[in-house]
């Protein structure tokens, strides 16, 4: 799940059994990068876009996700923000390739709320090639919830609160 | 190079809808992780490496041209611009054989893409940073009596079919089968009942 180079909405949708729904938290012009920006984004032409979403499966949250982009690329690609980019870009098939760059663990209050778990949660990075050049770089924090989908019993409590 | 007796003679038990497979609907008994290795998009060299641990290598058993349709070939083959050619290999992390794969191409472009004939198609394909859309259209079970006696375990088996995009054209459509083997890392492929 945390390296495969496959997309995480495929994934998602495949280990929970129930479709992926975005709720769109941000998606806002950003003038300039900062420290905690993921590795790649600095590949990317400015103007920057900044868009961050939650995913849910089945009325459960099971992740977060921020990606950059050029804020005209992002336009061409992003026709419909309030679904995921994957359902975006399948609209044409669109070839790409996807190069996984970090992998480790955050700790984070706000998406403790959300999740309903204590940290820490996995975290990946990684960026979308289109014709040679970087399309986006996106970042991804996972709720722990899908372990309960992937031992095959979505309902169950969440084990630390 | 031909080697002969290439036909691994699969008799499918049962297959998916290609519109289930499309929509990411997977049969119910199968487990989440064997849903993402067969149902999934990414790379299964990717997968395998990440799961075994180990470097995958290719035992290639054969590659030549296709004549004449191969039986029970995916009906996705048709899409390819004749004179075709027929790669089949074994995919093997150390000493234990995972996966059989056979994949069908135009003939110049296998030879464009398939410059080292002991490489899995993935790392061909990554290291001269291909882009590429995988659409996976087929899933079932199939029995072989060659499968068996290479994997030691008795049938059923699972497959899979895909179709690989280059320039919005099919660049070749991937038959895959799993070994049961593949159990000591993602589990039972068989949901617990709760």
């Amino acid at each position: 799940m945390l390296l495969s180079d496959g997309s995480t909405t495929r994934h998602l949708q495949l280990v929970t059994g129930e479709e992926v729904e975005v709720d769109l938290i941000t998606m806002q012009p950003e003038t300039g990068l900062f420290p905690q920006c993921p590795d790649g984004v600095q590949e990317l032409v400015a103007p920057y876009l900044r868009r961050q979403i939650w995913k849910r499966c089945g009325g459960q949250t099971v992740l977060w996700a921020e990606s950059w982009w050029n804020q005209q690329t992002a336009q061409e690609h992003l026709h419909e923000p309030q679904s995921t980019i994957w359902h975006n870009l399948n609209r044409t098939p669109v070839e790409l390739r996807r190069e996984i760059d970090q992998l480790g663990q955050v700790q984070d209050q706000q998406l403790q709320k959300r999740f309903g778990r204590v940290g820490p949660f996995w975290t990946r990075s990684y960026r979308l090639f289109e014709r040679g050049q970087v399309l986006t770089v996106i970042r991804e924090v996972f709720s722990p919830a899908l372990e309960a989908f992937w031992m095959g019993s979505p309902h169950a409590e969440p084990g630390e609160r | 190079m031909v080697l002969c007796s290439t036909d691994s003679h699969l008799r499918f038990l049962w297959a998916a809808s290609r519109r289930s497979v499309l929509w990411g609907e997977a049969p119910i008994q199968l487990s989440p992780a064997w849903r993402l290795m067969l149902m999934g998009d990414g790379s299964p060299t990717r997968h395998l490496q990440l799961l075994t641990g180990r470097k995958v290598e290719v035992e290639l058993v054969g590659m030549e041209p296709e004549a004449r349709p191969s039986p029970q070939r995916p009906d996705e083959v048709a899409e390819l611009h004749s004179p075709l050619l027929r790669r089949q290999v074994w995919l093997c992390c150390g000493e234990e054989t995972l996966m059989w794969a056979e994949s069908w191409w135009h003939q110049q472009d296998a030879q464009d893409h398939l410059r080292d004939l002991r490489q899995p198609i993935w790392s061909s394909l990554c290291q001269d940073r291909v882009e590429l859309f995988r659409e996976v259209d087929g899933l079932g079970q199939v029995e072989s009596a060659i499968l068996e006696q290479r994997f030691s375990v008795s049938s059923p088996f699972w497959c899979r079919h895909y179709r690989f995009f280059k320039g919005g054209k099919v660049l070749t459509v991937i038959r895959e089968v799993f070994s049961p083997a593949l159990e000591a890392y993602l589990g039972s492929s068989c949901m617990a009942t709760s």
